[in-house]
């Protein structure tokens, strides 16, 4: 147990000295930045599908969803940046929590809510590409670079990166508290092992199962707002499947499904196998689907599950 | 009704048969291997590009491209089966599904790629010479109504196997009780390979059909996958007899969607229909969840 | 039966060793199962289950012949040719599977307590049938697992007692038992 602390404080550490060590290094920044926002989108995935088992193939649109509604909001002055960004965030929430109470009420097995949630992908990037008038289709729309206020003194990429690296501290900081320290947590634990067994014991599955899913696609939905504003360009193929639900879902496996350092470690290595595997170009994606081929054939249970074994066995 | 009616319709039934023969594919796989094969419509890709390779680079006749093509979508399918799933059969239940998914959706991620990057151009136009006729004006592809009629003999000769012979009353033995059909003597190994190179086979023609009507190409592999998909949900992902029901009823209903309200917005009216029917009737419109 | 390996030693048929055989090749050589569990196919009729339990190439020639004879012993079954096998009772499904089982023509029937969970009234026709199956049809072996001593005993020839994975009696049985070394090894006295 307190290894895993130890680690997780290590890696909290890393994430706020790294940029500005190397802050020299040309395009390293940008990586980072794109690394801590899949972070996020995986955590999303891993609160959703590791602790809850409730497979949602939608936070990529969830998240688009939500860029979109803070894009149109800010390209058209509709409301300010933040008012604009809680705005996507609370409609995800919703939609999330929504979609969770009827899979829950309905008692849908894990593939038919997987099949759902697809659909709502289906629907997403359908509904986009159709309404061009007002989303720009295909090729989407650009916005400003917003005002971020008082994290103006900071290069743009810095700055996105330390939003959302703050979002993931606090976030996995109070979570990580509430799993294991807590009653609310001990619940999350009895679910994890045997939701049947811990419904015969009086814990309210379908409330811990529909406020997870309401918080993880807040999760989303406040990333994906601040990724659109931080791409400044807001369109389909930056919220697609392929886009992020594959890469958050490769990140939870590759990580370790719930773990707390399954989604900073995945992403962190996904970042950098994307870099090294830059220069094949369109073979890029033959190669991802070799890669996450030979992990599910060989690690199913994540490298973090895999170090634990192996690494903490030598600690006894 | 007049003629452009009775066209519509034509092409919907068309469309539904070409659907009802992927999904059916799906849906055998699924209630023998509860595997959800994700990688069905790539390789049913992967057959058409052979073919279309073979017939235009090669030279080859139309009828050896088409049979190669189907062999090679056979040969994806066998090696589904044997390679990429044998991690999977050692799970049960739940797990089995989950990995199934992951592991059949990572070999169309690799699939998909090699054949977007090797093969870009190949696709796959099957021109039948068989005339247009007029109808009051309304010009026919009597290409459609071949392909409307060849696909139904094969759901026609499908169900019947299914229903009267000793392997198709086999294969359907092991989607509804696995330890009954040891137990009476199936050999539960290789009647999975069976029902892979069933599943392939159906999705092989489904492919070469689809190419009398409209051209197939290398990136719509997904597409195919996602359609299936959708009718094996309304169809009730284990029931034969529903998907089929199932695949024709969305063929004609999609078709006439398109014509009303454009195609995105019919497809997002068609997923409107599965998502309700996922929350409605989970098991399809055959409703048993024995 | 395949389905299941051993921890230790080995089963023989016959001469024929089979530990370790794929169950088709134990089904083909002779040897067929009926469960407690009954392991039917719920969406097949009752007609059908019986004729997939002729699946094997040797029982197929003469799955007209023992289709009659089960539907004989167990008329239940030939009033609901027609039904779903998911919707008959737990007696009737119970039926069903000694009757699939008959069909694959053995020499050895496994009965794995067919009485299990079923109202005294179900299990009497079982045992009648199973009684009239015996009457009409010889030259094959019954081995029958059973918990209700009395019905066993009433058909049954030859008895043994397993104790804590032993066996601690065989011996012919016949006629009353009540008084015989039997009940005396049965009830651990």
């Amino acid at each position: 147990m307190r290894v895993r602390l130890l680690a997780l404080f290590i890696v909290w550490a890393l994430h706020i000295v790294l940029p500005l060590a190397l802050q020299g290094v040309p395009y390293a920044v940008f990586i980072l930045t794109q690394m801590v926002f899949f972070t996020a989108f995986a955590f999303s995935f891993n609160f959703l599908f590791g602790f809850t088992r409730q497979l949602y193939l939608c936070i990529g649109a969830f998240a688009g969803i939500s860029a979109y509604v803070t894009g149109i909001a800010v390209r058209d002055g509709l409301t300010g940046v933040l008012e604009a960004v809680v705005l996507g965030t609370l409609l995800t929430t919703a939609l999330g929590w929504i979609v969770s109470v009827l899979s829950v009420r309905r008692r849908l097995v894990v593939i038919f809510t997987g099949i759902f949630t697809l659909a709502i992908t289906l629907v997403f990037n359908n509904m986009v590409v159709g309404l061009v008038s007002i989303t720009g289709g295909e090729t989407g729309f650009r916005i400003r670079l917003a005002d971020l206020g008082p994290l103006e003194v900071l290069p743009k990429n810095l700055r996105f990166y330390y939003v959302v690296t703050a979002v993931l501290i606090v976030l996995t900081a109070i979570s990580y508290h509430m799993v294991y320290r807590t009653k609310v947590g001990y619940a999350y634990r009895c679910i994890m092992d045997d939701e049947f067994s811990a419904e015969l014991v009086g814990i309210n599955v379908s409330r811990v199962k529909t406020l997870t899913a309401a918080f993880s696609s807040g999760l989303a939905g406040l990333t994906g707002a601040l990724y659109g504003l931080f791409n400044q360009l807001i369109s389909p193929s930056y919220y697609s499947f392929t886009a992020i639900d594959l890469p958050s879902q490769i990140i939870v496996i590759l990580g370790g499904r719930a773990t707390f350092l399954g989604p900073f470690i995945g992403s962190a290595i996904i970042a950098a196998v994307n870099e090294a595997l830059r220069f094949l170009g369109p073979f890029t994606q033959v190669v991802y689907g070799l890669i996450l081929l030979l992990l599910l054939a060989f690690f199913r249970n994540g490298l973090v599950d895999f170090i634990r074994r192996r690494v903490v066995g030598w600690f006894y | 009704m007049d003629v452009s009616g009775l066209l519509f319709i034509l092409d919907g039934v068309v469309l539904g048969a070409i659907l009802s023969l992927i999904a059916v594919g799906l849906t055998l796989i699924y209630g023998l291997a509860d595997v959800l094969n994700l990688s069905h419509g790539e390789i049913l890709v992967a057959g058409t590009v052979a073919a279309s390779v073979l017939l235009q680079y090669i030279g080859l006749p139309l009828f050896l491209s088409l049979a190669a093509g189907v062999l090679v979508t056979i040969g994806a399918g066998v090696f589904i089966e044997k390679v990429v799933l044998r991690p999977v059969y050692t799970l049960e239940g739940d797990e089995r599904v989950l990995l199934g998914l992951y592991m059949t959706l990572a070999f169309s991620i690799l699939l998909h790629g090699i054949l977007i990057t090797t093969f870009p151009t190949a696709y796959l136009t099957v021109n039948l010479p068989t005339p247009t006729i007029e109808l009051n004006g309304i010009r026919v592809r009597t290409a459609q109504i071949f392909a409307g009629a060849f696909s139904s003999v094969i759901l026609a000769i499908l169900f019947l196997f299914l229903k009267r012979s000793w392997t198709g009353m086999a294969i359907r033995s092991l989607t509804q009780n696995e330890v009954g059909a040891l137990l009476v003597g199936i050999n539960v190994k290789r009647y999975r390979l069976l029902v892979f190179v069933l599943g392939s086979l159906l999705v092989a023609l489904a492919g070469i059909i689809r190419s009398i009507v409209a051209t197939v190409g290398p990136e719509n592999g997904f597409e195919f996958t996602i359609l299936a998909l959708l009718v094996c949900v309304v169809g009730g992902i284990r029931s034969v007899y529903g998907t089929i029901v199932a695949g024709l009823m969305i063929g004609v209903v999609y078709s006439f969607l398109v014509y009303l309200i454009g195609t995105y917005l019919a497809y997002v009216a068609l997923l409107a229909v599965v998502m309700v029917t996922l929350l409605v009737r989970p098991y399809g419109i055959v409703g048993e969840k024995l | 039966m395949g389905i299941l390996k051993p921890y230790r030693g080995e089963i023989f048929f016959g001469s024929k060793r089979i530990d370790g055989q794929p169950t088709e090749k134990i089904v083909m050589e002779g040897v067929s199962l009926s469960l407690a569990e009954k392991e039917l196919f719920p969406q097949m009729t009752v007609r059908e289950n019986l004729i997939l339990g002729a699946f094997n190439k040797r029982a197929r020639k003469k799955l007209e012949e023992n289709l009659e004879l089960v539907l004989d012993i167990f008329p239940r079954l030939r009033e609901r040719q027609n039904q779903k096998a998911g919707t008959m009772s737990g007696g009737e499904q119970q039926m069903l599977a000694i009757g699939r089982a008959l069909m694959a023509d053995a020499k050895l029937l496994l009965l794995d307590e067919p009485s299990t969970g079923l109202a005294p009234i179900m299990v009497r026709a079982i045992y009648n049938g199973l009684k009239r199956l015996i009457e009409l049809r010889q030259g094959f072996s019954i081995l029958l697992v059973e918990q209700r001593v009395k019905d066993a005993t009433e058909f049954a020839r030859r008895g043994y007692i397993i104790a804590n994975g032993r066996i601690v009696f065989e011996g012919d049985i016949a006629g009353d038992v009540r008084s015989s070394e039997f009940m005396h090894r049965y009830l651990g006295v």
